[in-house]
């Protein structure tokens, strides 16, 4: 077994077969120089560039939304305002109002009978909820075609106005002239509308 | 996917602070939920519920005359969006509670309102007048009288005229509503 052993260390001397058939099947293996190719999975650089802009676009988009809800749920708080046709009837009315009072309101031929000073408290019976049958968005005829019912629902309507006025004003008073103002809000006293 | 989704949380933290702030602004509005107060008017020997929204205002306001009276309602109705008024009058004391009105006053302890009067008795009750201001200009007014038989909450939406407003008791024909207690001898208008 007295063996050159060369070969195994500088490919110098007499090579082993088994060596050299070693050599040639792992050979396949051994590094090969070539140029460095992307795996087609790996191309994806490109489509990331979107990435900000469509996260730009679904958080305008939620805004949107956002916004339009508020808008709706705002708009359905108030009152819608009267249509075009009806806003030029109603001038229409107050001018024709304005030109004849006797087609505006008909006055109260008599003035309303005083009550006695000994009366204590105005009897505020029956639940008025005549606010919440009226039509609301239905165009109001001019005054003078007004029906008889239409008519009362209208005072009615006014009367409630002005009870809702009185019993404001009354408690106001009540408070005013009982109350000490609460300190810190004093500058509201003087403050008008 | 990631970056989308971390993108979108970035840019949606903003929006989600927008909302809040357009929430906070719309909650502070004049108009109160007095609807929830509804059930006492079962308790109720006599219940007067006035809803006059902005629509009805104006409505009316057209049918509102030309002497003194009407007019001074006119100008004071003119600008405002709503007039609610629910008084609840008992045969017997104590048939409402301090809690029936919490819903309301969690409603007026919300930022914009002011309390502006208080008064307090034990035998007449206690009357707390609250505003709501919007730019230095008053945008709501709500009032709170709690009498032990009665009680009553008004609530009015838009620039109210306060003067204007505590001239009215007497007018209209009908004398006071004599709420004070007291028999003084008011000079009538």
């Amino acid at each position: 077994m007295n063996m050159n052993d060369d070969y195994l260390w500088d490919r110098t001397g007499e090579p082993d077969a088994e060596l050299q058939e070693l050599e040639e099947v792992l050979g396949t293996l051994r590094y090969q120089a070539q140029p460095l190719t992307m795996p087609s999975e790996m191309k994806t650089e490109a489509r990331r560039k979107y990435f900000p802009a469509l996260a730009i676009a679904a958080a305008v988009s939620l805004l949107v939304i956002a916004l339009g809800v508020w808008l709706r749920i705002q708009h359905q708080r108030v009152a819608p305002p009267p249509h075009n046709a009806e806003k030029k009837n109603n001038e229409s009315r107050e001018s024709v109002a304005n030109a004849s009072p006797t087609l505006a309101e008909p006055k109260n031929e008599a003035p309303q009978p005083k009550r006695e000073k000994n009366e204590r408290r105005v009897h505020l019976n029956n639940k008025l909820t005549l606010a919440q049958s009226l039509p609301r968005h239905k165009p109001v005829a001019p005054r003078e075609e007004l029906s008889p019912d239409q008519r009362a629902e209208a005072e009615a309507a006014k009367e409630q106005l002005r009870l809702a006025l009185r019993v404001a004003s009354a408690k106001l008073n009540l408070a005013q002239r009982k109350a000490v103002p609460a300190p810190n809000n004093t500058r509201f006293q003087h403050k008008v509308g | 996917m990631k970056p989308f989704f971390q993108n979108t949380l970035k840019l949606t933290f903003p929006a989600a602070l927008l909302l809040l702030a357009m929430s906070a602004a719309s909650a502070q509005e004049p108009r109160l939920q007095i609807s929830n107060l509804d059930y006492l008017a079962g308790k109720a020997s006599q219940t007067v519920d006035v809803n006059v929204d902005e629509h009805l205002l104006q409505m009316t306001a057209k049918f509102l005359g030309n002497d003194p009276d009407d007019k001074e309602i006119k100008d004071l109705v003119s600008g405002l969006k709503g007039i609610y008024v629910k008084v609840f009058e008992f045969e017997h004391e104590n048939e409402y509670s301090a809690a029936d009105v919490d819903s309301i006053r969690t409603q007026l302890r919300q930022p914009g309102w002011a309390k502006i009067l208080t008064f307090t008795s034990k035998k007449e009750g206690s009357v707390e007048v609250y505003l709501m201001t919007a730019n230095d200009r008053i945008s709501g007014l709500a009032l709170l009288a709690l009498d032990p038989k009665e009680l009553t909450i008004v609530n009015i939406v838009g620039p109210v005229d306060l003067s204007k407003l505590s001239k009215l008791e007497g007018n209209f024909g009908v004398p006071d509503l004599h709420i004070e207690a007291p028999a003084k001898t008011k000079p009538k208008n």
